[in-house]
């Protein structure tokens, strides 16, 4: 066997089996996970372009016929959820866009629904999607009146879509399970050949900062700095997420969330260049103390 | 049209997330990606079925793996990484069967992510070499060195390198 049948092999019939979940049976159930991608993607300000025109209904009287239905001869695509404003009036719906051209979002407000159409205008062949067209995508809708507990309804589909609703003015998400992922690790840029690598990990009041050096092949060169940083909350109210970019032209990020009751609360900071993890880890949680 | 694309994930969803597992080392995560994978999917299914014979669903869930995978990387909301270290780790028993898979994801876990891709689609998904290059936005040269650096990478491993070693080497 050559390299290739060796590594065929080893990537075929030596791979561990998955956990036991089964299938999902549609698509429609992985809206509410989803919604935690268009937290952050708002907060970095990864908007679409989107144009949106809202088309409200005229008032009918007490025997209206059926409605036409205004999105009948249009291209609709799915959206898998999204955010209601405070004030009731604004809907963000989240979408992965391929770029594969122009895309409307148009509203349908009815007395007991609302129907939110995003209309594909595609101007390629997407068959062959690439590494540079694929971006997740959030679009504002403001209604004409408040929601008012209104279902809203993809219409792409006709299923209705659960809102997460914003809360002080910071974005609350699903709560995420921390015993899944008490541990997190983050890449620095790459250094003539050596990669900075901290993780982080919960351990009830701690956050554990550790440290590595390491070459260009992912293995440790040298013994991880650790240290410590005092958190308030006790397990599973703080969460911790932390990132910072491959390209060191971009920023670093670092961002924490915890949980007030079915709200989850999340901040971040965030620094041009190479980041001090640690500080920026204790200037946030300046900024969480000050807000729970 | 619909049921058909329901009747294709739950044929192929345990195919294909172990296919996102090559990709994020973590199972929760490759759920994730693989279901965000399967709505886009979902999108164009008409066109990645469409009745014909030569049609590759799985080809084209994966490409979409890898696509997504790279988009959430660069949108940076998905700070959670696979552990340089699993946890509870096992000692190794070179010849048992868990420890070599124990040991893959250990090993997959340190390689960087493009490495991880381009073994994911070369060798998992059974592309070749420019197929692999067109997706990713890189060189044949750099598929190459990719995979060499990841072999050599894996080779490393004590409870790996008795199979990735050719019969005359060993």
């Amino acid at each position: 066997m050559n390299d290739d049948d060796l590594l065929r092999d080893l990537l075929t019939n030596h791979l561990p089996d998955p956990p036991s979940t089964p299938a999902p049976t549609g698509l429609r159930r992985r809206a509410a996970r989803r919604a935690t991608a268009a937290v952050v993607a708002t907060t970095v300000g990864v908007f679409a372009a989107i144009a949106v025109s809202t088309v409200a209904l005229a008032a009918r009287g007490d025997e209206p016929p059926a409605p036409a239905d205004p999105f009948a001869q249009l291209k609709l695509e799915l959206w898998h959820g999204g955010f209601v404003t405070s004030d009731d009036r604004m809907i963000i719906i989240e979408f992965e866009s391929v770029c594969d051209g122009a895309r409307d979002v148009r509203v349908d407000e009815r007395p007991d629904s609302v129907r939110i159409a995003l209309v594909g205008f595609p101007a390629v062949d997407v068959s062959l999607p690439s590494l540079l067209i694929t971006e997740h995508c959030t679009a504002q809708v403001m209604l004409a009146e408040p929601l008012a507990g209104r279902v809203v309804i993809d219409a792409a589909g006709g299923v209705p879509r659960t809102l997460v609703r914003q809360s002080r003015e910071l974005f609350p998400t699903y709560p995420l399970s921390i015993t899944t992922h008490d541990m997190n690790a983050f890449d620095g840029p790459p250094d003539n050949g050596l990669i900075w690598q901290h993780h982080i990990q919960w351990d009830k009041r701690y956050l554990r900062i550790a440290q590595y050096e390491k070459d260009s092949a992912g293995g440790r060169v040298a013994d991880p700095a650790v240290r410590e940083v005092p958190v308030r909350g006790h397990l599973g109210t703080v969460y911790v997420d932390a990132t910072n970019s491959a390209d060191p032209s971009k920023a670093h990020r670092i961002q924490l969330g915890w949980t007030e009751g079915d709200q989850r609360i999340v901040v971040g900071i965030e620094e041009s260049g190479v980041g001090d993890a640690e500080a920026m880890l204790a200037e946030l949680l300046k900024v969480a103390d000050g807000l729970r | 049209m619909e049921d058909d694309f329901d009747r294709y994930v739950a044929a192929a969803w345990p195919r294909l997330l172990r296919s996102a597992w090559l990709l994020t080392g973590d199972w929760q995560l490759a759920e994730d990606l693989l279901q965000t994978a399967l709505i886009k999917t979902a999108r164009h299914w008409n066109r990645v079925a469409d009745g014909n014979s030569d049609a590759n669903p799985d080809g084209y869930v994966r490409r979409v793996l890898v696509t997504t995978y790279s988009s959430w990387w660069r949108r940076k909301w998905r700070g959670e990484r696979p552990t340089e270290r699993l946890p509870e780790r096992i000692d190794a028993d070179h010849n048992d069967a868990a420890d070599v898979r124990f040991g893959l994801a250990d090993a997959l876990a340190g390689l960087p992510r493009q490495q991880r891709a381009v073994l994911m689609l070369r060798y998992h998904a059974d592309l070749t070499e420019a197929q692999t290059a067109q997706i990713l936005g890189i060189g044949i040269g750099t598929v190459k060195s990719h995979t060499s650096r990841a072999l050599a990478a894996l080779r490393r491993r004590d409870d790996l390198r008795g199979l990735l070693i050719k019969e005359g080497d060993r």
